[in-house]
């Protein structure tokens, strides 16, 4: 009986010195109201929607945190639908929910005419994003442009964040 | 001297007669095998009947030193003397069965040594099993192989609670007394399973080495008592895990655990 209690002893303090990985993917379904005219421009007449899209991987990555230190890269930030034929520019914003951290410029892309996707290429680095989603529940704010239908869009959003864990922690906290 | 010397000379025809009768006795003689049995001896001339002397008419003769005849007498022993076992000279010389084929001549025989030396010794107990429970192997139970003393070759099927596996290992176990230090590397894989009792649990599935050192306890040939420490390597996948808001995937994880442990004992048969 000691010596079984001591192996599990003996388990729960071993360490772990390794790299792990995971990939944390957000799909959420962005409902964008019916589009609004922008201020012309040169005679041309754009119209435009935007929604929230709320994100929450904060206590998966507290957890992937608990073990080791995290590092992310962003494998895929788009959105897709069928709406998208027409639209000419889909930029977006991210912010925490709780307003802790400022509103700040996340994609801006130009969305290829009748194409179902687009692919956001982010205006902020890896590791700001990941400060964005560690701190909490984040908000994606969308804009779309362009010649859109007057009735409502609805998109896909989807986030997919590679996360790099260098761990090196005990057994027991994984 | 000259007359003793004349009564030696007349008496060379009975001499001649004697020498004849003894190289008849010669001839018949079969020749003496230098071989295998001792060399017969010489005789010494001192040790040999002295010489009869010559007699002759004058007593003077019989004052007179002989003159030695050196051959004469061996000569003479063989064939005046019966072929008794005392006489040495007839119980050394071969006969013609001697000089037959014999029986191999035995070998020498092995001193306790050598018996030990070449004997077979203990059989060795090549077959066994092994029971082990650890981390990460979970359980095992397996067939051990001892090609050698020194060498075990274990294959298990294990269990980690969450799916079944199997793992190969190979001990180095050098020391035959009953507390030894040994070597062990292993491999094994576990296929993917969820954790028991837990709803929505991710499916996981690991490949993993071990390198032990171990302390052992017990007979290296019978029943051994092991506990084994040392490092892991894990190669860990596992399948995805749905969330409210997200789901994580193609978790892997790629390291060394250590210390891991097991402790176990092998029974060979």
């Amino acid at each position: 009986m000691k010596k079984t209690i001591a192996l599990f002893g003996l388990a729960m303090a071993a360490c772990t010195n390794g790299q792990g990985s995971v990939d944390i993917t957000t799909s959420n379904q962005a409902v964008f109201p019916i589009p609004v005219a922008l201020p012309a421009t040169l005679g041309q007449v754009s119209l435009t929607t935007e929604t929230d899209v709320n994100l929450d991987v904060h206590d998966e990555l507290a957890s992937m945190a608990k073990v080791g230190t995290l590092s992310v890269v962003l494998s895929q930030d788009s959105v897709s639908g069928a709406g998208l034929a027409q639209v000419d520019q889909v930029t977006a914003t991210i912010a925490t929910a709780d307003g802790m951290m400022p509103a700040q410029p996340l994609a801006q892309a130009v969305a290829i005419p009748g194409s179902a996707e687009v692919d956001l290429p982010s205006l902020l680095s890896d590791a700001q994003v990941l400060g964005y989603l560690q701190e909490g529940p984040v908000v994606v704010h969308l804009t779309l442009t362009g010649a859109l239908p007057a009735q409502a869009i609805t998109l896909n959003y989807s986030l997919v964040a590679h996360v790099a864990i260098g761990v090196a922690v005990s057994v027991q906290n994984l | 001297m000259r007359r003793a010397a004349r009564v030696h000379l007349s008496s060379i025809p009975a001499l001649m007669a004697l020498a004849l009768s003894a190289g008849v006795a010669l001839a018949d003689e079969p020749p003496r095998a230098t071989w295998g049995a001792s060399p017969a001896p010489s005789i010494p001339m001192e040790e040999a009947a002295p010489a009869p002397p010559v007699t002759g008419p004058s007593s003077a003769v019989v004052d007179a030193a002989p003159i030695p005849l050196p051959a004469a007498p061996a000569l003479v022993v063989p064939v005046e003397a019966p072929p008794a076992p005392a006489d040495p000279v007839v119980a050394h010389a071969p006969s013609l069965a001697d000089l037959a084929p014999g029986p191999p001549l035995p070998t020498p025989r092995a001193s306790p040594a050598d018996r030990s030396a070449s004997s077979p010794g203990p059989r060795l107990r090549m077959i066994g099993m092994v029971m082990d429970v650890g981390l990460p192997d979970g359980a095992g139970l397996g067939l051990s192989i001892r090609p050698v003393e020194w060498l075990r070759v274990t294959g298990a099927a294990t269990h980690n609670t969450m799916a079944p596996g199997a793992r190969l290992g190979v001990t180095l176990d050098p020391m035959p007394t009953p507390v030894a230090i040994t070597l062990t590397v292993e491999g094994g894989h576990y296929w993917s399973g969820t954790v028991p009792g837990i709803q929505g649990s991710p499916s996981v599935a690991y490949n993993y080495a071990n390198f032990h050192a171990g302390l052992e306890f017990g007979n290296r040939s019978s029943f051994r008592f092991f506990l084994h420490g040392g490092a892991s390597w894990l190669d860990l996948n596992a399948s995805a895990s749905q969330s409210a808001l997200a789901s994580l995937s193609n978790l892997t994880y790629r390291g060394w655990m250590a210390p891991s442990a097991k402790l176990g004992f092998s029974l060979h048969f």
